[in-house]
C-alpha cells in the first residue's frame, strides 16, 4: 500500500461550495483540486468531497472542500454539511440572472445553518461566456460590497481566477485566525501570570493541527 | 386538478389518473390486468395527497424484472384490453400533455407566477440532466432516445407532484430504458418508452419517500433509511461500524446518500449496474431492503481499507467506490438476508 498519509499541515479549513444547480460548482472544485474540467459533468447528488493542501502566507493549509448539490430538493440534506465550515464560496452563473438573484436566498441559508463567523466569498462563474453575460461584473461587485463579501469572477473552463478565489478565501480565514490567536495571547499576557494559557484557536473558526511526524 | 379514479367499464375496471389541461381532459389510464391484476388505492404514512394512487398486488418486482429480461408477456393478456392499447394511449397522452404544456396553455402553470418559474426550472433541469446521461454511450446521445427520456421525466414530474423532478432521476431511468429499448423482440422495443414509464413508476414507488424533501427528517424519509444502513452495519460488523461512526465520524449521509437515492447508478459502470439491478429487482425481499443489504456489503467488502483509513481517505474511497467483483459483492449481500432492522 503506497498511499500517502496526508498529515502534515498547519491548518485544516473546511470550505463549502454552494449556489444554484448548474452554475459550475463541481467544475470549480475539480479545477482546483485536480486541474480538470468536464463539460458534461453529472449533477451532484448530496455532497462531494475533495481536499488540496497548499501554502498560504507561509503556512501549510489543507483545504477540505465540500461541493454540495444545488437543487432545492437537496437543501435540507446539504445544509447539514455546513457544520464546522469556516469558509463558503457562493457561486452564481454570470449568464443566468436567476442564479444571481438567488444569492440572497443562499446567504440566508448560510445565516441559518452555518457558523456566524463563516468567511463568505461570492463567485461569478463562467466568465468565458462573456457574449452570453446577463449579470454585469459591477452588479456582482456592488452586491458583494453591500453584503461585505469578497468577490471574483472565475472561469473553471479556462482555469481563470479559480486558484485565486481559493487563495483569497483561505488567506482571509488564516488572517482572522491569526488575529484571534494574537488577541488571545495579548489577553493572556495582560492578565496576571498563570501557569500557561490554552489558546483555543480552533473554536468555531478552524481546526488547528500541528504538523506531526506520523507519515 | 389531479385525481385518481377508478373508471368502471363494461369489460373491466381501469385505473387512471385524470389531469385537466386547458379544458381538455388528459387521462393516463393503466389497465389493471396489465399491471398484475389487482389495483387498490392506498395512502401510507408520510404520503402526500397526490398519493401514489395505486399499488399493484402480486410480484411487481418480478414483473419489472421479467420486463427487463425481455420476458414481457403483456401481449398475451386475454382481456382484449391489451398492452398495445395501453402503449398507444401512452403515446397519445404524453404528446397531448407535453404539447399543451409547451404551448403555455397549462392552467396549472399559468395560474400563479411562482409555478411558471418552478415549471420552467424543472424543464431546464430535466433537459440538462438528459443531455448528461451517459454521454459516452452512443445510445444515450441519440436524439430520439434523449427525447424519450425527457418525455418520461416530464410526464412523471407532472403525475407525481410530491416528487416532481429530483436531480439524478435521469440516472435511475437510464438502465430501464436501455434494457427495454434493446429488447430483441421489436414489438416490445418499439413500445419501450411506454413500458419504461410504467416500470419507472413501479420502481420509484418503492423508494418515493427518499425523494421528498419534506420527509427528510421524518421516520420514513432518506435520513431514516441512512440510519437503517448504519444499524445494519453495526449488526454485522460492529468493529467496522465503530471505526466509521465513532472514531473517524464518517456517517452514511456523506457517502450513502447518493448510493441510495440513485440506486447505485453512479457508483458502478453501466453494465455492472444492470447486473446489480437484476439481482436487486428480482430479490423476494424487494428492492428497498435488497439495496440496503448491497450497500452494507459494499462497506464490508472494503473493510480492511476502511479500518486503516482516516476521515478523508474513507470518504474519498466510498465516494469513488473501487472496481470490485460483483458476484462476490452480491454473495456477501445475500448472506445478510433476513436481518433488516425494523
Amino acid at each position: 500500500m503506497a498511499h500517502r498519509v496526508d498529515n502534515e499541515y498547519d491548518y485544516l479549513f473546511k470550505i463549502v461550495l454552494i449556489g444554484d444547480s448548474g452554475v459550475g460548482k463541481s467544475n470549480i472544485l475539480s479545477r482546483f483540486t485536480r486541474n480538470e474540467f468536464c463539460l458534461e459533468s453529472k449533477s451532484t447528488i448530496g455532497v462531494e468531497f475533495a481536499t488540496r493542501t497548499l501554502q498560504v502566507e507561509g503556512k501549510t493549509i489543507k483545504a477540505q472542500i465540500w461541493d454540495t448539490a444545488g437543487q432545492e430538493r437537496y437543501r435540507a440534506i446539504t445544509s447539514a454539511y455546513y457544520r464546522g465550515a469556516v469558509g463558503a464560496l457562493l457561486v452564481y452563473d454570470i449568464t443566468k440572472k436567476l442564479s444571481f438573484e438567488n444569492i440572497n436566498r443562499w446567504l440566508s441559508e448560510l445565516r441559518n445553518h452555518a457558523d456566524s463567523n463563516i468567511v463568505i466569498m461570492m463567485v461569478g462563474n463562467k466568465s468565458d461566456l462573456n457574449h452570453l453575460r446577463s449579470v454585469q461584473e459591477e452588479e456582482g461587485q456592488a452586491l458583494a460590497e453591500k453584503e461585505g463579501l469578497s468577490f471574483l469572477e472565475t472561469s473553471a473552463l479556462e482555469a481563470l481566477n479559480v486558484e485565486k478565489a481559493f487563495q483569497t478565501i483561505l488567506s482571509d480565514i488564516h488572517q482572522i485566525i491569526s488575529k484571534k490567536a494574537l488577541a488571545a495571547q495579548e489577553a493572556a499576557g495582560s492578565g496576571p501570570p498563570t501557569q500557561g494559557t490554552t489558546i483555543n484557536v480552533a473554536d468555531s473558526s478552524g481546526n488547528m493541527k500541528k504538523g506531526c511526524c506520523s507519515t | 386538478m389531479v385525481a385518481w379514479e377508478v373508471v368502471p367499464t363494461k369489460r373491466r375496471r381501469r385505473v387512471g389518473r385524470r389531469i385537466e389541461l386547458g379544458g381538455k381532459t388528459c387521462a393516463l389510464e393503466v389497465n389493471e390486468t396489465v399491471r398484475d391484476g389487482c389495483a387498490q388505492s392506498y395512502a401510507s404514512e408520510g404520503e402526500d395527497n397526490d398519493a401514489w394512487g395505486e399499488r399493484y398486488g402480486g410480484s411487481s418486482t418480478g414483473r419489472v424484472r421479467m420486463m427487463m429480461l425481455g420476458e414481457n408477456d403483456m401481449e398475451a393478456s386475454s382481456t382484449g384490453w391489451s398492452a398495445s392499447m395501453t402503449r398507444k394511449l401512452w403515446v397519445r397522452r404524453c404528446i397531448c400533455t407535453i404539447q399543451s404544456w409547451e404551448a403555455g396553455s397549462d392552467p396549472i402553470g399559468s395560474s400563479e407566477n411562482i409555478h411558471v418559474i418552478q415549471e420552467s426550472e424543472i424543464l431546464e433541469q430535466i433537459d440538462r440532466d438528459v443531455k448528461r446521461t451517459h454521454p459516452d454511450k452512443s445510445f444515450f446521445s441519440a436524439k430520439s432516445n434523449q427525447e424519450s427520456l425527457r418525455r418520461i421525466l416530464i410526464i412523471f414530474s407532472r403525475l407525481y407532484p410530491s416528487v416532481r423532478y429530483v436531480q439524478g432521476l435521469n440516472e435511475v431511468l437510464a438502465p430501464l430504458f436501455y434494457v427495454l429499448k434493446n429488447d430483441l423482440d421489436t414489438s416490445n422495443s418499439t413500445s419501450a418508452e411506454a413500458d419504461t414509464f410504467f416500470c419507472f413508476v413501479e420502481l420509484i414507488s418503492g423508494f418515493k419517500n427518499n425523494y421528498c424533501k419534506h420527509l427528510d427528517n421524518s421516520r420514513v424519509g432518506i435520513r431514516s433509511i441512512l440510519s437503517k444502513l448504519s444499524q445494519l452495519l453495526k449488526k454485522h460488523d460492529e468493529e467496522l461500524w465503530r471505526h466509521m461512526e465513532v472514531i473517524t465520524k464518517v456517517y452514511p449521509q456523506y457517502y450513502a446518500f447518493r448510493w441510495i437515492t440513485l440506486l447505485l447508478t453512479m457508483e458502478f459502470s453501466f453494465n455492472v449496474c444492470i447486473h446489480i439491478w437484476d439481482a436487486m429487482l428480482g430479490d423476494p425481499e424487494g428492492p428497498p431492503d435488497t439495496l440496503l443489504r448491497i450497500c452494507c456489503a459494499m462497506l464490508i467488502l472494503v473493510r480492511k481499507r476502511l479500518l486503516v483509513g482516516d476521515f478523508t481517505a474513507n470518504i474519498q474511497l466510498l465516494q469513488h467506490y473501487p472496481q470490485t467483483n460483483i458476484d462476490h459483492l452480491l454473495h456477501i449481500a445475500n448472506r445478510l438476508r433476513g436481518t433488516m432492522p425494523s
